[in-house]
């Protein structure tokens, strides 16, 4: 069993990637029991994204540039939006609207229970990143090194703030700030209601890794193969410590606990304040996908689904789906839900 | 004039008797046998000068710093300081911007063509491409004008390329891993064998190759590899930029000798790769091409430049394998049928071991249809 308190404020949804907008990797009651079954499978395209959740319909963008509504329960497909381009980032939910960004530069909104165009936001590059969504603002990076503030019902630019390198980072927003990383190598603090550079601490390498914010601790990795644990009103760093290789994958938190990956393919356990070591465990040969928090496992896609203990880190379970796993799961309701790099989608049981 | 080259059974049978890296054991019994190879170029391609061997056959140049890479780490400054060496060593420019004039010029569309193949591990090193890329821009070719590129977009993604690459370039994985289909390549433009009665027996050459880039800077990894015998120039170029490649392998078979080479004949292919930079940062001297096993990986921070890939991969040839005797692993030459092994796991974690029949022959292969010198006894390795 997980330690710390949960604090998720859903049972069943899982509106965004790591389950809600401040990147916590769950942290609710989901059971991450041994999957017994598949469901159901859905076949697309190559799926790079994470599957997102909401009021039982499962949302998943994939890499042919096709967005699926699917019905959680049956696996049955409610309605598709074909975007012009690949699309490689996990959509994220707020109200009635899906955002998401493409590899034609624009972010996009559609209608969550249509799936019409409501609007869509340009920028010079690439969108991989997730949108954070707060307070009715879209935040959102692009490869061409601008962090984007867009009004999340007419997608009309509140703020543009240019950084340092490419953004391949999910921002993280909360109240008066939100948090990015960079290729540059820097972590951003920006002022959510005008854009403006509060801090910047740089890192040894660009930035991969999406932030996790807990208890006034910004979490991230870096290529320079350091995860930092950062104040998130100074920027200061209050710990770090040293993987083998880069970090890709995003921290996860959960109370006193942030779970992270590296490429050496460990995953890592720290306490979130001190950032002692609690445990690291080998997972596969490379991890660049972010961990899941559930009740009494951690799960993480590399070479397969893989399931730890929080406290030890003991592998309790493996689940080899005979395919590539680039992805995140999502777990809800009782299921686990997974998405392939050869395009199948699956609800595990 | 057509460029289409067709190379029928009996022309291959010829040549094969010739070339002295061609694996013995394919003359057996049980072997299979090398069967005809046809390669397709663009028609009417004019081939350029600048194609390889390029302005500088047989010479390589060799520049190393250990302090280079450390604990997988490697130098943004000493790395653009080898590099800028070696330019000029190779060119006998007086400076690197006069040395990489020699290859591009403010007009061109630039691709570099990376290995993530073994990436985290082993992979083209993001420093320098961006040094690279700092290179390009440097004679006037915009931003917009250079892309990075290789076979597949997760492999990229692994090597968090995307991250680490400056704005403004654009990066292009030309297919995604778990996904067939032609889309992303020019069915015009093809090599064709059967190997081992697979159903598909072309290989198309890419589109990014074949139609957006005007010269490609290739940027191979100093890797032994499992099928090839090692991986160097000639194979980042060839498998990289064809589909439908693995089939060129069954274990314990592999005719990667001599279609390797024959795909780096295919035009615009070998007009358009105009200078080849090895990152030896690091050196796997086995399990290659995907290990991740750090014991079998050295960290030697060798870079190496030079416009013939054949020259190139034989001197790596020879590093790879005077490395594999240090350790007192077999030769990738050798041909003992017990060190085979089905079994993935006992190859990335035994050095004795292996997938194949290794086919090191492949880059004297090249050599004879023209793409450089493989006798190391002719190449100028300057050393500085």
């Amino acid at each position: 069993m997980i330690s710390e308190p949960a604090e998720s404020k859903s049972l069943r949804n899982w509106p965004t990637l790591l389950g809600d907008n401040a990147r916590t990797g769950g942290q609710g009651p989901h059971p991450a029991r041994s999957p017994e079954k598949a469901l159901w499978q859905f076949r697309t395209g190559a799926v790079r994204s994470a599957p997102v959740l909401v009021d039982g319909m499962l949302y998943v963008t994939s890499m042919s540039g096709v967005v699926h509504a699917i019905v959680a329960a049956t696996g049955v497909a409610a309605w598709k939006f074909d975007a012009p381009d690949p699309v490689h980032s996990t959509p994220s939910l707020f109200g009635n609207s899906i955002f998401f960004g493409c590899d034609n530069g624009k972010l996009y909104s559609i209608d969550r229970s249509s799936g019409k165009k409501l609007w869509e936001a340009s920028s010079q590059d690439e969108i991989w990143g997730s949108a954070a969504v707060r307070d009715g603002v879209v935040y959102f990076g692009s490869a061409d090194g601008t962090l984007y503030a867009a009004d999340a019902g007419t997608g009309s630019t509140r703020w543009s703030q240019r950084l340092g390198g490419r953004i391949y980072s999910t921002p993280h927003a909360e109240e008066r700030h939100v948090y990015a990383g960079s290729g540059d190598g820097t972590v951003y603090c920006l002022a959510t209601d005008s854009g403006k550079i509060v801090w910047g601490t740089p890192t040894g390498n660009g930035i991969d890794s999406s932030p996790a914010v807990a208890d006034g601790i910004v979490v991230i990795g870096s290529e320079d193969f350091f995860v930092y644990a950062l104040d998130a009103d100074t920027g200061e760093v209050r710990w770090k410590h040293e993987t083998g290789l880069g970090i890709a994958s995003s921290p996860a938190v959960s109370g006193n606990l942030v779970v992270v990956g590296s490429k050496d393919g460990f995953l890592y356990a720290f306490d979130l304040r001190s950032g002692r070591l609690r445990w690291k465990t080998e997972v596969g040969e490379v991890v660049t996908t972010p961990a899941v928090i559930g009740q009494g496992a951690i799960c993480i896609q590399s070479g397969g689904l893989v399931a730890l203990a929080p406290g030890s880190g003991k592998i309790l379970w493996r689940a080899g789906l005979g395919a590539a796993l680039q992805s995140v799961p999502v777990l809800a309701g009782g299921c686990i839900y997974v998405a392939s790099l050869s395009g199948e989608i699956y609800a595990l049981r | 004039m057509d460029r289409r080259s067709f190379v029928k059974a009996g022309c291959l049978g010829s040549a094969s008797l010739l070339l002295p890296g061609l694996d013995p054991m394919l003359r057996g019994e049980t072997a299979p046998a090398v069967p005809a190879i046809e390669v397709h170029g663009m028609p009417g391609y004019q081939p350029s000068p600048l194609g390889m061997p390029g302005l500088f056959p047989g010479r390589v140049v060799e520049i190393r710093d250990p302090k280079a890479i450390v604990r997988n780490r490697v130098s943004q400054p000493i790395v653009s300081r080898l590099l800028d060496q070696a330019m000029k060593g190779l060119t006998g420019a007086t400076s690197g911007r006069e040395a990489w004039a020699s290859f591009v010029e403010p007009k061109d569309v630039v691709g570099i063509k990376i290995n993530p193949s073994g990436a985290p591990a082993c992979c083209s090193s993001p420093e320098i491409i961006r040094e690279i890329i700092a290179a390009v821009e440097s004679v006037g070719v915009p931003r917009r004008n250079i892309l990075v590129y290789d076979r597949y977009s997760y492999e990229i993604d692994t090597g968090s390329y995307q991250a680490l690459l400056p704005t403004g370039i654009r990066i292009v994985g030309i297919q995604d891993a778990f996904v067939s289909g032609s889309a992303g390549y020019e069915t015009g433009i093809y090599c064709e064998a059967s190997f081992f009665g697979e159903w598909e027996t072309r290989s198309y050459m890419a589109t990014v190759v074949a139609q957006e880039v005007t010269k490609i800077i290739n940027v191979p990894t100093m890797k032994d590899h499992s099928a090839s015998g090692v991986t160097g120039a000639l194979k980042n170029l060839a498998y990289g930029t064809f589909n439908n490649v693995a089939r060129t392998h069954l274990a314990p078979y592999s005719f990667t000798n001599p279609l390797i080479g024959f795909m780096c004949t295919a035009e615009p292919l070998r007009s358009k790769a105009v200078l080849h930079v090895m990152d030896g940062m690091r050196q796997v001297w086995h399990g290659g091409p995907l290990t991740q096993v750090q014991e079998f990986i050295d960290q030697p921070g060798i870079l190496m430049v030079s416009t013939d890939p054949v020259a190139m991969d034989t001197v790596e040839l020879a590093a790879i394998d005077k490395k594999r005797a240090e350790k007192g692993a077999p030769s990738v030459w050798a041909r003992d049928p017990s060190s085979i092994t089905p079994d993935t796991n006992a190859f990335f974690h035994d050095a004795g071991k292996n997938l194949f029949f290794r086919q090191p022959g492949h880059i004297a292969a090249a050599g004879k249809l023209g793409l450089g010198i493989g006798d190391l006894n002719q190449i100028d390795h300057r050393v500085l």
